[in-house]
């Protein structure tokens, strides 16, 4: 298992795509998530999108999997029992309440659960078939300040080092006798987590420190100082594939768009 | 002009008394200088002013004149000094910015404004020297230490930098890593770049260097050829640099009259010089520990292997019993196993078979609270473990997790802290300590929870060799008075053998070798396989048949200084 949202290093159809390709596609499959009335198939499309395109088995990202299952099923928990009938599934009487689990609610909350899991599978599968770089250097090449886009690359690079580092935070808070971190009770999770970010706070500062003095030494000011263009080795370019893509994923949100405005094709 | 001249030059941080002052040094075209002295006397600082982050990035009273190939720094900016040198420091993770190792090697020859095809020219250049062509389209955080050390060399040496500026480089690898980096550093220097270096390890640049300079009390107190160190060991006495240790055995055999050439850190190069001697016979070491003593921490044939997608084998069969009392050595590579089998130790992780028992209980089946209740773990980084402000609350913050009441807590912790040297701090932020100190810090809050079993993972990185030897010396008084079983994983054999009771050698998850040291250090081909070398002393004993080997220099030169010794002049 690789920490979550952690670039895979693979060689893949997805792989080898344009960042901007990705971002525009993964920003299409979430307007269109909103579109179809049956966004759980767009979420498993995905996870097989993620497989077969990308070579990424689910083993790979389950703790993702598992995080969103919570929140997913908070959603439609919360909807089930809030949206009103008929038809009931279940109903209750506790006193003068009336607890009722409705048909429509279940809907509405299952629809809900699964368009947030495929926004989060969507920016998952971007962040684990892009290299950052490839992603930064294309955005300076939209017109982004060069430091600007490498500093948001090297952002990037660092999560998995922080998530790492929380790890072993995570176990020194264990062998002094804190369970905070693993415990479901807020009241001793979040003070936990207020404790951990203590070390873990305090090393990034430090470390901030240690990489900008070594940007600085590496040259990273020396084209401002020198007056000279910044020649970049490995350039990114988008390639007919990458155009083609682009414009397929925009025409679909446009048809389904349009087929569900003028046509009401779509149930709203 | 000269790579490098200082000329009078002092420095302080803002507030500070100063830290440097005086400090004269040229360093020539293609000479290999060594910068040795203790923990915080400057080393750091006078290379960030070398490399002209002092003035321009740490702020602070600069005072004399640095120059750098002619340049005031002063007078010039950090780009433009940096844009002549190359700079490695000790963590090779606060280096690299990149995702992939070419775009690394690639990225400061992109900031100079270098044409593409020179750029892929330096690259392949860069990966060809440090021997790594095969790293080129890797991620650079799946690589090992040593690995990304060697990037960050060849990231710094593909724009061709007249000067190399080296702070310690290896110091937070492994032997492998090491020994990698050296050999870069090596192909450096024999290509005739011109290199200001700090090297904890000094033996292992000792055949590159043409100058060693020791910083000590704020200044360069001696400035002298390699050939010549060893005349002047009363200097790195007074300043607690240990010289390589057969060097200054034989300086030390001549301090006493017995007539000897000065001897190189190699063993074999040594035990050839004194090939011929008479040892006087010693008795053998006696164990500190009773053998017969019922095992406190039984290791019952655990193996362990990591889940899907990494899918290692990092233990393999594992069998080990520790008495209570005993301090234990646990050695190897990287990857050998070390970590894991700590965690399992600790309960962090469940063996995927066999059982870990201390006192008789399985230590999975514990509850949180009584596994940090029965084995402390200590971790690498103390930064990692520092939870409250200030030092004492920081103390008794374990033995309040597991119920103790802040009077019987701060009772328990006044003594640790007391025997830790920490007492007077109490009050003092821990980030305000030395690393030493808050190295101490860390093994304070785990031994005030007073665990039968500590485990201590490598206690004495970044320290220099008297706080090592004071850490140690804590960590066997605590194995000696309480009882308490102490594990410790290190690289640094030479600790091992002055302080361990016992050593563990693991090779792929294999354990190899298990005993007292002066028996496991004499199968160097056996330890050769997980890159562990015996401490020079215990390997010229080796050399030379000496029973029972020597551990010590004290010990190597109580049995060499003997009246019956004869050595051939060279």
């Amino acid at each position: 298992m690789r920490p979550l949202y952690q670039f895979s290093g693979q060689d893949s159809f997805l792989h080898r795509l344009d960042p901007r390709t990705k971002l525009i596609f993964v920003l299409c499959y979430l307007l269109i998530s909103f579109l179809v009335p049956q966004p759980w198939v767009l979420f498993f499309l995905l996870i097989a999108a993620i497989w077969f395109l990308a070579g990424i088995p689910p083993t790979e990202y389950y703790p993702f999997l598992l995080l969103m299952l919570p929140i997913m099923t908070a959603i439609t928990l919360v909807h089930l029992f809030l949206i009103e009938g008929p038809p009931y599934l279940w109903t209750a009487a506790v006193g003068p309440v009336h607890i009722s689990a409705s048909a429509p609610g279940l809907q509405v909350g299952l629809d809900l659960g699964f368009r947030l899991g495929t926004m989060g599978l969507a920016f998952t599968l971007f962040a684990m078939t892009t290299e950052p770089f490839q992603w930064g250097m294309s955005m300076y090449r939209w017109g982004l300040p060069y430091k600007v886009a490498f500093m948001f690359a090297f952002a990037i690079r660092l999560y998995p080092l922080i998530q790492e580092e929380f790890l072993v935070i995570q176990r020194a808070l264990q062998a002094r006798g804190s369970n905070a971190l693993s415990s479901f009770n807020p009241f001793v999770f979040f003070p936990g987590v207020v404790t951990s970010a203590v070390p873990l706070g305090l090393g990034a500062i430090r470390r901030s420190q240690d990489i900008a003095m070594a940007m600085e030494l590496r040259g990273l000011n020396l084209p401002d100082e020198l007056g000279k263009p910044r020649v970049l080795f490995r350039d990114v370019r988008l390639r007919p594939i990458d155009i083609a893509l682009m414009c397929a994923s925009v025409a679909v949100l446009v048809a389904l768009f349009s087929a569900r405005q003028f046509t009401g094709w779509f149930p709203r | 002009m000269d790579p490098i001249t200082l000329d009078g030059v002092g420095f302080a941080f803002p507030g500070l008394q100063p830290l440097l002052r005086d400090v004269n040094v040229k360093v020539g075209e293609g000479e290999v200088v060594a910068l040795v002295g203790p923990t915080g006397c400057g080393k750091s600082t006078l290379l960030h002013i070398c490399a002209g982050v002092i003035p321009h990035f740490i702020t602070g009273e600069l005072t004399g004149e640095v120059h750098i190939f002619g340049t005031n720094t002063k007078e010039t900016s950090l780009a433009r000094i940096a844009a002549d040198i190359g700079t490695v420091t000790q963590d090779p993770e606060n280096q690299l910015f990149n995702l992939i190792v070419a775009d690394e090697i690639a990225w400061g020859m992109e900031n100079r404004g270098f044409e593409r095809a020179e750029i892929r020219r330096g690259l392949d250049g860069a990966l060809e020297f440090f021997r790594i062509p095969h790293l080129r389209d890797r991620i650079t955080y799946d690589l090992s230490g040593g690995e990304k050390q060697r990037v960050v060399l060849s990231a710094n040496y593909a724009p061709a930098p007249r000067l190399f500026i080296l702070d310690d480089p290896t110091s937070q690898l492994d032997p492998i890593g090491a020994q990698q980096v050296l050999t870069g550093i090596q192909a450096l220097a024999e290509s005739g770049h011109t290199i200001l270096v700090v090297e904890s390890k000094l033996e292992e640049i000792w055949s590159l260097v043409d100058r060693v300079l020791l910083l000590h009390n704020g200044t360069i107190e001696l400035d002298a050829p390699r050939a010549e160190l060893d005349r002047h060991l009363d200097a790195f006495i007074e300043a607690n640099v240990p010289l390589p240790q057969l060097v200054e055995l034989g300086a030390r055999l001549r301090e006493r009259g017995v007539s000897v050439p000065a001897l190189p850190p190699d063993p074999d190069g040594a035990a050839a010089l004194l090939d011929g001697v008479r040892v006087t016979a010693a008795p053998a070491h006696e164990p500190a520990v009773p053998s017969g003593k019922p095992p406190r921490v039984v290791v019952d044939n655990i193996s362990y292997t990591y889940p899907p997608p990494r899918r290692t084998e990092a233990l393999k069969e594992i069998r080990l019993e520790v008495p209570a009392g005993a301090v234990l050595g646990v050695v190897g590579q990287n990857g050998s196993g070390k970590t894991t089998l700590a965690r399992c130790l600790s309960g962090h992780l469940k063996p995927t078979s066999g059982a870990v028992r201390i006192d008789g209980k399985d230590v999975r089946r514990m509850s949180v609270r009584n596994r940090a209740a029965t084995v402390g773990y200590v971790f690498q980084n103390p930064d990692h473990q520092i939870f409250k402000d200030p030092v004492v609350e920081d103390v008794i913050y374990g033995p309040m997790n597991l119920g103790a009441t802040r009077p019987e807590a701060t009772r328990t912790a006044e003594r640790v802290l007391r025997a830790l040297d920490l007492w007077d701090v109490r009050d003092v932020h821990p980030f305000r300590l030395s690393k030493g100190g808050r190295q101490r810090l860390a093994i304070a809050a785990i031994a005030v929870m007073q665990p039968p079993v500590m485990i201590i993972d490598e206690p004495t990185t970044g320290q220099d060799l008297q706080e090592s030897h004071a850490i140690m010396s804590l960590l066997v008084d605590l194995a000696r008075e309480v009882g308490q079983t102490v594990i410790v994983i290190t690289h640094a054999m030479h600790l091992v053998a002055e302080h361990c009771d016992l050593m563990a050698a693991l090779c792929e998850g294999r354990l190899i070798a298990f005993g007292p040291p002066d028996q496991v250090f004499r199968d160097e081909e056996l330890l050769r396989r997980t890159y562990v070398k015996p401490p020079a002393v215990t390997a010229l004993g080796n050399r030379l048949g000496m029973e029972p080997r020597p551990l010590t220099l004290e010990d190597a030169l109580e049995r060499l200084a003997g009246p019956s010794l004869k050595v051939a002049e060279a």
